[in-house]
């Protein structure tokens, strides 16, 4: 099972310790979030230090400045809608839980250390936080609201083909279908 | 509960509503994309515009199930009253979008009057075969729904 590299005491990774994460992000209760269905399994990982405990890296893709920069940006983004008001939506939305923002962050590490483009980060009305990708008439959305309800859901709007339910359940890999959407975003 | 055993507690009033009557919903500008546009130029909606009351929200309210709110257009005309009625006492990040009753009814979505003493055209739209709005049906609304008026983007959306 997984080592986590205690952050009070960084050290080198062994050899040992470079493995393809299908079980990356443990959380409480009853789901996994299984980064093997957002992350192609062609490529490599190790776990690094990070301030928070543990970090998913891609080797193949690194460039520590633009990443850095991408997750300031999400951090950002999660900061801001802690800020908002109950109501905010002007329909009684109440205010968005720590626990949704938390699971966001989780998730938008791993997506964005693997150079995933930095989604559209935005508010539900349950309180929830949503991560959305849309291009190429592709919409992929994952709704983080506590960590027993990440759901999933996307739709490519030529075909007609959509798809809503948990995430990690998909029945094609997530990764790609967020590539399609993301790539015309630059 | 499942979709097959589902019966909402609200009533599709199909004669007092026609499929042409136009309903309008205040959008939120976190629910717009604005890196996206129509062919109009105009940035797009997102299917988060037509989420339904939270679950809170809705018990607030007195509501007993899920559904969101939109403002009868003939009411507002009856009365007088432009569709941007509904942006009174929000600021200028907020916009207006319409749907007609047909749009609605063909993604198994009923409407309801649901008046209130400040908002005599305050309606309910909800689902008719299930508790709540998927996101399959949000998306769809989105994209039926076209512009009243666009907000001002936020200084968070700029």
């Amino acid at each position: 099972m997984t080592d986590v590299i205690d952050r009070f005491h960084p050290r080198s990774l062994s050899d040992k310790e470079w493995y393809y994460p299908r079980s990356a992000a443990t959380l409480s209760g009853e789901q996994t979030l299984s980064a093997g269905a957002i992350i192609p399994a062609s490529t490599n990982y190790y776990y690094g230090y990070s301030s928070t405990a543990y970090s998913l890296v891609n080797v193949s893709f690194f460039d520590p400045y633009e990443n850095i920069s991408k997750l300031r940006e999400a951090a950002a983004a999660l900061y801001a809608l802690l800020q908002l008001p109950e109501g905010w939506d002007s329909y009684g939305a109440p205010r968005i839980s720590g626990e949704a923002v938390s699971i966001s962050w989780t998730l938008l590490r791993q997506l964005l250390w693997a150079d995933f483009p930095l989604p559209r980060i935005v508010p539900t009305a349950d309180g929830g936080v949503q991560l959305e990708w849309y291009g190429n008439n592709i919409d992929v959305q994952i709704e983080a609201t506590s960590s027993h309800d990440i759901s999933v859901f996307y739709r490519d709007v030529e075909t007609g083909e959509s798809w809503e339910g948990a995430l990690g359940e998909e029945p094609r890999p997530l990764a790609d279908i967020i590539r399609r959407a993301a790539s015309s975003n630059g | 509960m499942t979709a097959s055993n589902f019966e909402s507690p609200y009533t599709d009033e199909r004669d007092s509503i026609p499929e042409h009557a136009l309903l309008y919903r205040r959008i939120h500008g976190e629910f717009i994309d604005w890196s996206s546009v129509d062919t109009g130029g105009k940035p797009r909606l997102t299917g988060q515009a037509f989420q339904d009351y939270s679950l809170q929200a809705a018990q607030r309210l007195g509501l007993p199930a899920p559904c969101m709110s939109v403002a009868l257009g003939f009411i507002l005309e009856g009365h007088g009253l432009p569709p941007e009625k509904v942006l009174e006492g929000f600021d200028d990040t907020y916009g207006v979008a319409v749907l007609t009753a047909g749009d609605i009814r063909s993604l198994y979505q009923g409407v309801m009057a649901k008046p209130t003493t400040d908002e005599p055209w305050h309606a309910i739209v909800f689902s008719i075969n299930s508790p709540k709005k998927n996101k399959t049906v949000r998306s769809a609304l989105a994209e039926k729904a076209q512009w009243v008026h666009v907000p001002q983007k936020s200084e968070r959306q700029s």
